[in-house]
């Protein structure tokens, strides 16, 4: 049992992870914690979901459908809702922010209605027996997905000149865009690539649980930011590890401590994190110069 | 009398020492100006005063006792008051309510006494209200008291923030730079009030650029240049002082003068 | 598709509403306010008193309309679960999230009290008041050590932790099936039957709230809260602590939202672990960012407009809470100061400079961070 336990926490802290990257880079540049994010990751199942039953597509190229579609929310939050607040106090950008986390909620029970809808089976699923390590076919579906996608990003973050520009940005703004970088270019590309991994992350929890409905990014988008804060805010290999020690734990504190409680246990690892490292794992302590 | 003495205090960020080992003290009703160059320590070297940063190692004395582990808000209860380099007064407030933030802390009215209207709140309320119009008056303020205090020119909003440290009856006055961004006019001002909070019975720790100013009205200049410091004198010794006009001219002028 | 369609249509249609309905109302309420100020003290107390014998009167007008009567009480509840919110978001400056939790914790109190053990409703209603208070304290603490939107991811957690004890603890909250039969309140040994008698309930603790902040504000302890909302270190330089700010906001404020949960749970007899989500917190945030963070007659304009608006547009309620969204985006960005903001109640002269133009779509084009 507690393999299956520890195999299902690894493939919900891929999703966390890859849900909290986007968090993460988002705050690296602006230093907004994007409530909206946990939506997007909704809208990119919906999106994954309808392209697959109203346009047949195939999943993979359903999830890249999903992936877009979410990216371009991505962007237009950045420039309808966030923009035009950025040189306001934080407490404007963060209402916006929840203002359109709202929105979007509200915006799929319209469109998709309130219900919960069930994914269509893709693939056959299998059980795979490693030694007594015991995994499904979709979980090694959504930890390879994870892998790619990350290798993918840190390429671009390292080795590309958007990715070059993306790490001057999140050290200074200012300097940057006096050093010619085109700093809202960079700000849309964040807000898309992260949208688009929150957006893949959605996709694969459709598929693991079969069920997409309106409200399913709130908690998760919660808990992915907690991740996020655990790895250390603003640090990308922090995420990874954040989602992981979350997926983890809340998979064995819900089979070994209480399964109604599930979503507390998130708060109470934010609210441990908070008090005795605030600055997470592998995060930098920013102070505020008097 | 002493009234604030530090000794031997050093602060460490990470692998930078930007105060070390500095020892320093002020007598009552002195005027001491904190000058050197830039990122030389003396915003640090306040902070470290007012509690903000917690010394590296050393001891800082106030009226005679150690301020240790001290937060902010209770040295300036003990009566030590700052102004900011980087003008920070409570956007939402007037003038007038500004200032009254100041008497906070030499205020002891209750929850229960605002709510309920109690005689002590009201009474109080009175005396806060008297002391800071007192205040406003005594810097010329009085006709700004309803305005909103950052709507104000900067000029009159760097008096804004000595009349709200004012308020909190301090015994020691700490001005970071309170001429920075003033015109000539102005700078002058700034000199005559400086000496009027002083004659007030104010002792005053300053941080200034402005050497006409400093060594117009100073009786005892420190000089910090990488957190050491180098020299502390009276105005005329400093202005004389080889290792001061090196710090400010580097090397080369010693040679040249 | 169709559907995709229709929901666009109604969206845009309903956000240009929005939109000019705001610029509107900001327009008559700068007017308003100006004017106002200009009164002087006679007539304000001529006028106060005129809207105070309005809300007197109310019921005996209200005779044969039960159901304006109702969401007359509702409006008034509104109004002291926006005013306690806006102790702790518009007087000292944290973003609380989870404010329905203190609501919850008021109402749970009233009806666990009554329904199992037979409390008398005035005792039940201090009772959840105290209660509500003393979590208020609990989650007063993570506040010193956490900023802005930490804060409010926390308190969205304590929001969450709360409903799902309400829902998990099946013994003592009868989980999701919730407790009904919550007993009327007596009055001096008269029963109070009808919503009249809630009306005037509720209008007394309107009242009391209205006096508690402005009375709050007006003295050392509000000028403390401001100066920690404004700037948190120059208000600690100036010998304010901000943890006793924070915790006495937090307090405060949970012990009003307290209260009104209890007359709440007794009003509608029943209470379910529903009424008291997240998206309730977001209704009292959207009154409170509406009406102008920090200004009591903001505060109580954008509540009673939020809290008439679902029943003024019941053909749209599935639209209700997409538009409150836009709504909070939107005010953020054309008049993020509220309807009634607190600057130009404190302005003797206009409120009129710069209203930010939505047209102005500045670029993100400052340094991180502040």
């Amino acid at each position: 049992m507690f393999m299956e336990h520890l195999s299902n926490g690894i493939a919900l802290g891929s999703i966390y992870a890859l849900t909290a990257i986007g968090y993460t880079m988002v705050y690296g540049i602006i230093r907004l914690i994007n409530f909206a994010h946990g939506d997007l990751y909704m809208v990119g199942a919906f999106l994954t979901l309808t392209a697959i039953t109203i346009l047949n597509l195939p999943i993979a190229a359903a999830m890249l459908f999903g992936m877009a579609g979410a990216a371009l929310f991505g962007i237009a939050i950045a420039k309808f809702a966030y923009s035009p607040v950025f040189k306001a106090p934080r407490i404007s950008l963060f209402l916006s922010a929840i203002g359109v986390a709202i929105f979007l909620e509200n915006f799929a029970m319209l469109v998709w209605g309130p219900e919960t809808q069930s994914f269509p089976e893709v693939m056959t699923n299998k059980i795979y027996n490693f030694a007594g390590f015991r995994m499904s076919t979709i979980q090694i579906i959504i930890i390879v997905v994870t892998i790619v996608l990350v290798s993918v990003l840190s390429y671009i973050v390292k080795y590309t000149k958007m990715g070059k520009a993306m790490r001057c940005v999140s050290q200074d703004m200012d300097t940057a865009r006096l050093m010619g970088i085109n700093t809202n270019r960079v700000v849309y590309f964040t807000f898309a690539l992260g949208s688009a991994l929150g957006a893949t992350a959605g996709a694969l929890v459709g598929m693991y649980y079969k069920a997409v409905f309106p409200m399913m990014g709130f908690v998760p988008g919660l808990k992915a930011f907690i991740s996020a804060v655990i790895g250390g805010i603003g640090s990308i290999p922090g995420a990874m590890i954040g989602g992981m020690l979350m997926g983890v734990s809340e998979s064995l504190g819900a089979a070994y401590v209480s399964s109604g409680y599930r979503d507390a246990i998130a708060f109470v690892i934010l609210i441990i994190v908070l008090l005795f490292k605030p600055t997470g794992i592998l995060g930098k302590t920013m102070k505020e110069k008097v | 009398m002493k009234i604030l003495e530090a000794s031997g205090i050093s602060k460490v960020f990470g692998g930078l020492t930007a105060v070390s080992k500095v020892d320093f003290h002020i007598d009552e009703h002195e005027i001491v100006s904190l000058i050197g160059p830039n990122g030389a320590g003396k915003t640090t070297f306040f902070n470290l005063l007012t509690g903000i940063y917690e010394p590296t190692e050393g001891r800082v004395d106030f009226l005679g006792a150690e301020l240790k582990k001290s937060k902010p808000f209770e040295i300036t209860k003990l009566g030590m008051a700052r102004t900011f380099q980087n003008i920070r007064l409570f956007s939402s407030m007037t003038v007038l309510e500004n200032v009254m933030v100041g008497q906070h802390c030499r205020t002891s009215s209750s929850i229960f006494d605002a709510l309920l209207h109690l005689k002590r709140h009201k009474l109080e309320e009175v005396r806060i209200r008297s002391v800071c119009e007192e205040i406003l008056e005594f810097l010329d303020l009085t006709q700004y008291k309803d305005e909103i205090a950052v709507s104000l020119p900067y000029g009159i909003q760097r008096h804004v923030e000595i009349a709200r440290a004012m308020a909190s009856s301090p015994r020691l006055i700490l001005l970071d730079e309170p001429a920075a961004g003033l015109n000539t006019n102005e700078k002058v001002e700034m000199t005559t009030l400086i000496r009027k909070i002083r004659d007030r019975g104010f002792t005053v720790l300053l941080i200034e650029h402005d050497m006409k100013l400093v060594m117009g009205i100073s009786d005892r200049v420190a000089v910090l240049d990488y957190g050491n410091k180098i020299a502390e004198g009276k105005p005329e010794e400093i202005m004389k002082n080889d290792r001061v006009i090196a710090a400010y001219l580097g090397k080369g002028a010693e040679q040249n003068a | 598709m169709t559907n995709l369609m229709t929901v666009l249509r109604n969206l845009i249609f309903y956000s240009v509403i929005l939109f000019v309905a705001i610029q509107v109302l900001a327009r008559f309420f700068d007017f308003a306010s100006k004017k106002l100020i200009k009164v002087g003290g006679g007539k304000k107390k001529l006028l106060i008193a005129g809207v105070g014998v309005f809300a007197l009167v109310l019921p005996l007008l209200l005779a044969g309309e039960p159901y304006i009567l109702r969401t007359s009480v509702m409006v008034l509840l509104y109004i002291v679960l926006a005013l306690s919110l806006n102790i702790v978001l518009g007087q000292a400056g944290q973003l609380s999230l989870g404010h329905s939790a203190f609501y919850a914790l008021g109402a749970y109190t009233m009806a666990i009290l009554t329904v199992s053990f037979g409390v008398n409703f005035w005792i039940a209603l201090v009772a959840g008041g105290v209660v509500a208070g003393i979590f208020g304290f609990v989650l007063g603490i993570p506040t010193l050590r956490l900023k802005g939107d930490y804060l409010a991811i926390v308190t969205v957690g304590f929001g969450e932790i709360l409903r799902l004890i309400l829902i998990n603890w099946g013994t003592f909250t009868r989980g999701p099936a919730g407790i009904p039969g919550i007993p009327s309140p007596s009055f001096f040994g008269m029963a109070v039957k009808g919503n009249t008698g809630y009306y005037y309930i509720i209008l007394v603790m309107v009242i009391v709230t209205i006096i508690i902040s402005k009375r709050l504000e007006d003295s050392r302890l509000g000028r403390g809260l401001a100066a920690v909302k404004d700037d948190e270190i120059a208000a600690e330089s100036m010998g304010v602590n901000p943890a006793n700010m924070k915790i006495l906001a937090f307090v405060l404020g949970a012990v009003i939202a307290g209260f009104a949960g209890g007359f709440f749970a007794s009003f509608v007899h029943y209470v379910n672990p529903d009424n008291f989500t997240y998206m309730e917190s977001v209704t009292i945030l959207t009154m409170v960012v509406l009406g102008g963070l920090g200004s009591i007659p903001g505060v109580i304009v954008g509540a009673v407009i939020l809290a008439i608006l679902p029943e003024a547009l019941r053909d749209i309620s599935t639209y209700r809470y997409a538009i409150y969204g836009i709504l909070l985006a939107m005010m953020m960005i054309i008049r993020p100061q509220g309807m009634i903001s607190l600057d130009s109640l404190k302005r003797r002269s206009a409120a009129d400079e710069n209203p930010r133009s939505i047209w102005n779509f500045k670029s993100f084009r400052r340094s991180n961070g502040r």
